[in-house]
């Protein structure tokens, strides 16, 4: 068995099982991003220009449309600054798209409210069929892998796709960013969301609903036929000018009546649950080391903070507790089967079929290419 | 035929693709003459009241869609925004509605601290409904008639006969109502699946 060992400039550790450390203890985390990332990321004056220039040409192409193009809204700080941004320093006309798993928080729900009216723009609401997205939920406990918020993110991001495909739209806006998101979850913690041949076994042998409505998208379609047939692009704009977490959510306080919330991804009570709780105590894995290490590697966090937030579950027992039931009574589950899923042996995403080889030969031609800068693995 | 009122206002495409499913006949109606054909009627909205009406009054449909409303007794039904201003007014605005139902549209507000805080605006999500009549847009839904709602302000009805359902958010209040031949729905049953698409059908089939 490794021996234990946690990055000397960021948290990531041996919990990450691919991680390899240099002579002076630093991690591939870090090396990759001091090669590969912030060499090529640029939010000066380029950046801006960079932006600007992708901003005019959105504009020009949706001129006579109601809408110029798409975003996605969770209530979260990426997608919610991504949106300030859009229309008030840039003038864009996003159709803002929300997609409800039948998970959003209280906050979530308020965050997008207070920001649709302040900014006068319409919402569009796409719902998930919820006896389906329970359906496919339990069948992932049941498969026992890590990454079981697979029915959720593959519905975001299904249903996005499908919109602007059937709307002819040709540019989404994404909240994706480097300044916060440069350190990639592990593969072994989550697991691509979009393979299909890992979903379809999972289907097979543990959900008993046939997921009639529910949206699926592979991953095949909409980063090639989407992308390069019919050319829908999607721009990050939080990579073309400084993106500072903290700053971002004051504004978006004072502004909007924003309300933040304790850590990234929480706007989803699954996914609170998921990350703070199933992921960290049944397999050890512990999302907000890869958050904490790209605000650490972005100068937004010192290793010391990291640490001492590290010190402490991600939620208290007694919320945890009270979480699990919550969990429980909404998949229509007892607490007892509930605790079943959680005790009984882990299993990894190469338990069951996948199409592992194919994405990572398609990530390293998307950075061969230029078009990713660091790899997921 | 089934005729959506295109007035500018709500996501009208939505309820044409459930009827396209079920290979129901509907079409959208933005003039008096695609209007005048309908033999029932779906009233979307989505948005402000007072902007709701504004686009409905100025779209020139208002004289038609009252004739064949209250003369004509052809089916209606109200949608979410759409329901709303079929009652007298508004909290959220100052304009008239149409008055075909008597009520008021209020904001929900609770004394109660706790209740406030576990019932935050707006009521977003999916919700069961309680039926307090019998009504022939119920039938064939699940057990749990599971809806989903997105709204902060509700119809209270000046008549309890007028109310066919109930939700609760903090309060009882009512989800589906209806006079004669109108009927309005607070929830989406366009977002709201199999339960929303037996009541479109049943609707169809009234």
């Amino acid at each position: 068995m490794r021996e234990f060992q946690v990055c000397s400039r960021c948290v990531m550790d041996t919990t990450d099982s691919k991680i390899v450390f240099d002579s002076n203890g630093v991690c591939d985390h870090c090396l990759d991003f001091d090669q590969n990332t912030k060499p090529n990321w640029h939010t000066d004056e380029r950046g801006r220009a960079q932006l600007q220039a992708i901003v005019e040409k959105i504009k020009k192409d949706g001129e006579g449309r109601d809408f110029d193009c798409i975003m996605g809204m969770s209530g979260g700080a990426d997608s919610s600054y991504l949106l300030h941004v859009a229309v008030k320093d840039f003038g864009l006309r996003p159709l803002v798209f929300h997609v409800d798993g039948g998970w959003n928080s209280q906050i979530a729900v308020n965050n997008i409210n207070v920001m649709i009216e302040k900014l006068g723009l319409d919402l569009y609401t796409e719902v998930i069929n919820w006896e389906e997205m329970k359906a496919f939920q339990l069948a992932y406990f049941r498969a026992g892998v890590p990454n079981i918020d697979v029915p959720q993110d593959h519905a975001f991001v299904a249903t996005l796709y499908n919109f602007a495909d059937k709307y002819n739209i040709k540019y989404i806006l994404n909240g994706g960013n480097i300044s916060t998101e440069v350190v990639r979850n592990p593969l072994d913690w989550l697991y691509y969301g979009t393979d299909m041949r890992q979903i379809g076994a999972i289907r097979k042998q543990f959900c008993d609903d046939p997921l009639e409505t529910y949206p699926f998208s592979s991953v095949l379609r909409h980063k090639l036929y989407l992308r390069y047939v019919k050319r829908v692009q999607v721009i990050k704009p939080l990579n073309y000018f400084p993106y500072i977490k903290e700053e971002a959510m004051q504004l978006l306080a004072d502004e909007y009546g924003w309300q933040p919330y304790p850590q990234k991804h929480f706007e989803s009570r699954f996914t609170k649950f998921y990350e703070g709780y199933w992921l960290p105590r049944k397999f050890g894995f512990d999302t907000r080391k890869v958050q904490y290490s790209s605000l650490i590697l972005t100068e937004q966090m010192t290793r010391q903070e990291a640490l001492e937030k590290l010190s402490k579950p991600a939620i208290s027992d007694e919320e945890a507790r009270h979480d699990f039931e919550y969990i429980a009574t909404k998949l229509d589950i007892s607490v007892d089967t509930l605790q079943e899923y959680f005790d009984q042996p882990n299993k990894s995403h190469r338990d069951y079929p996948n199409q592992e080889t194919m994405y990572n030969i398609g990530a390293k031609i998307l950075k061969y290419i230029g078009v990713e800068r660091s790899i997921k693995r | 035929m089934i005729t959506i009122v295109d007035y500018g206002l709500g996501n009208i495409k939505a309820f044409a693709n459930v009827y396209k499913r079920l290979n129901i006949d509907c079409c959208y109606a933005k003039d008096v003459s695609a209007l005048s054909r309908a033999s029932k009627i779906i009233l979307p909205g989505v948005g402000a009241f007072d902007h709701a009406m504004d686009k409905l009054n100025k779209s020139g449909l208002r004289d038609c869609l009252d004739e064949l409303v209250l003369d004509k007794k052809v089916p209606v039904m109200g949608i979410c925004v759409g329901m709303q201003m079929m009652a007298d007014a508004s909290d959220e605005g100052v304009a008239d509605g149409l008055s075909w139902i008597k009520g008021r549209v209020r904001r929900f507000s609770y004394e109660n601290e706790k209740i406030a805080q576990a019932c935050p605006l707006p009521h977003m999500g999916w919700n069961n409904i309680q039926p307090q009549v019998g009504s022939a847009l119920l039938h064939g839904l699940d057990e749990a008639k599971r809806f989903y709602f997105l709204h902060s302000y509700y119809f209270d009805a000046a008549d309890a006969a007028s109310v066919v359902a109930t939700a609760n958010y903090g309060i009882d209040y009512a989800c589906l109502v209806n006079r004669d031949n109108i009927y309005g729905i607070q929830c989406h049953p366009e977002k709201s699946h199999h339960n929303g698409v037996a009541l479109l059908n049943n609707f169809a089939n009234l």
